[in-house]
């Protein structure tokens, strides 16, 4: 390597190198230079290393012989808390699940009890079902049993409510259907339905109002009683006889009770006589006194009530 | 060559033992790293007291005992700096830049003494002292004791270059580095040196 790292260029060259060479051979060395070397050298031998061991004072304690890598002991301390770690949760998930059996227990038992529940709620709906259809039947049967109470309506009370001939016509005779025609009863929605009089048959309250002690008839009245005139002369009552039947209440005339009704009736009769030739025979006179009272006598509107005249109609 | 393969494992060897020794001594174990140190030393002295004495003998004109313990002197300076040996270098190379530097302090201090020592060895045609096997060839042994002279001729800068490279036996890169001049100057510095060798010996051989 070192002796062909270069070339001489000519002989001469060669030659003093190889002199040159043989010279560095040819040195002359005292036998015991290198014991002397080395026996001078050696007892300043603390001062090498200890120059060594001064730039690392932080290692100046002895080390453990078997002392693993930086990384290895990293790896091994991680591995061995990893371990406990795992260890740890294993237990308490061990001792947990202990309780698993039993709340499954617990939950069979819970569902069986839902189970039974919802079972009893359906035998209850059932017979709460069929209780309803027993009270539906009974009560179908009871309505079949009555006949349904008439339905009383204070329409036939004519006062205050505005009414037409053909709803007049319709409360006196309700039995006669208002179109021939159509062949049969043209019940309108606002038809009064007939109260039955006390003698069981169709009347209607005029709207007139008496004054206590009076059977004067006020001439704004002439309308209703030219309706009543119009109904009473069609030709399809024309069978038909109605009663005029006067009432007063108890307090306006003490003793002369049924004259002064039968007054009032008297006062109709002769308007409806005079205004349209009526018959006599077919308009019937009677006076009741204060025998059928329409409304409570305690009150003055009760008794308001209780002075009137009504249309009965008889049959023919 | 047979002389490299031995040289290269007692190098390899010398390495090896001051690694070992610089890590126990990291490790804080005193007395193991002693120990390498110590054989790293040992082997360095025997392989290359020839190198190192051969080299201050040629340089410096002294002989004998001077010899000796100028190269006694690097010898130690290398033991001292053993351990701190940072492992950048051939040992080889660190051998001879140790050696080169003491060479050139002890230059330094002789020029400061004066000159007239100097002047006094240079008028001495020392001879070196040769080994019993040259007496045999005296041509030969003429022959060398011409060249040493010439060689002590040389200017300094000559001389160190032909003494590093036949004497020390360092290849051209190593050189380099111990001198700090790049490759190729070295390498015709030694031209140079060696021709001038060459002018010299002509010169006194007629």
């Amino acid at each position: 390597m070192r002796t062909r790292d270069w070339e001489e260029d000519n002989e001469e060259e060669r030659r003093l190198a190889a002199a040159l060479r043989q010279l560095a051979a040819a040195t002359p060395i005292t036998p015991n230079f290198c014991a002397r070397v080395l026996a001078v050298a050696r007892p300043s031998s603390p001062t090498a290393p200890a120059a060594a061991s001064a730039a690392t004072p932080l290692q100046a304690h002895p080390r453990h012989p078997l002392r693993l890598p930086y990384r290895l002991r990293l790896a091994s301390g991680a591995l061995a808390a990893g371990l406990c770690l795992s260890l740890a949760v294993n237990g308490w998930l061990t001792f947990r699940m202990r309780a698993i059996p039993a709340l499954r227990q617990e939950l069979a038992a819970m569902q069986a009890q839902v189970r039974e529940a919802q079972a009893e709620r359906r035998q209850w709906q059932a017979q709460h079902a069929e209780m309803a259809q027993q009270l539906v039947a009974l009560q179908e049967r009871e309505q079949a049993k009555t006949p349904p109470a008439p339905v009383v309506e204070p329409g036939v009370d004519l006062r205050g409510r505005p009414y037409t001939v053909a709803m007049l016509a319709q409360a006196l005779f309700p039995e006669v259907p208002l179109s021939r025609r159509r062949g049969e009863g043209r019940q309108g929605p606002s038809a009064p339905a007939s109260l039955l009089h006390s003698s069981g048959k169709a009347f209607v309250v005029l709207p007139l109002t008496f004054p206590p002690a009076s059977a004067a008839l006020q001439p704004h009245y002439s309308h209703d009683l030219d309706m009543l005139g119009n109904v009473l002369t069609l030709g399809r009552y024309a069978a038909y006889r109605v009663q005029i039947a006067g009432h007063t209440d108890s307090l306006e005339a003490p003793g002369t009770e049924p004259a002064l009704s039968r007054q009032r009736a008297e006062e109709v009769q002769r308007y409806l006589v005079q205004h349209f030739g009526m018959a006599p025979e077919r308009l019937l006179v009677q006076g009741y006194g204060a025998s059928q009272p329409y409304a409570t006598n305690a009150t003055p509107e009760g008794r308001n009530q209780n002075r009137r005249v009504e249309i009965v109609s008889l049959k023919p | 060559m047979n002389e490299d393969s031995p040289q290269q494992s007692w190098d390899e060897m010398i390495e090896t033992s001051i690694r070992k020794g610089q890590r126990y001594a990291g490790q804080g174990l005193q007395a193991a790293a002693e120990t390498q140190f110590c054989i790293a030393f040992e082997v360095l002295v025997r392989s290359y007291q020839r190198a190192v004495i051969g080299f201050c003998c040629n340089m410096l004109r002294e002989e004998g005992p001077q010899v000796e313990d100028i190269a006694q002197e690097i010898f130690l300076a290398i033991w001292k700096t053993l351990p701190q040996f940072r492992h950048a270098a051939r040992i080889r190379t660190w051998v001879f830049t140790i050696a080169r530097y003491h060479c050139l302090d002890v230059w330094r201090q002789r020029a400061h003494h004066g000159r007239a020592a100097a002047s006094r060895e240079d008028s001495e045609q020392t001879t070196p002292a040769a080994p019993p096997s040259l007496h045999e060839q005296y041509e030969h042994h003429d022959w060398l004791a011409w060249v040493q002279r010439a060689l002590l001729q040389l200017s300094p800068a000559d001389r160190e270059v032909l003494v590093l490279t036949y004497i020390a036996e360092l290849p051209p890169a190593e050189i380099a580095h111990v001198l700090g001049l790049a490759e190729a100057s070295v390498r015709t510095r030694r031209k140079r040196a060696l021709d001038r060798l060459r002018e010299i010996v002509a010169y006194e051989n007629s």
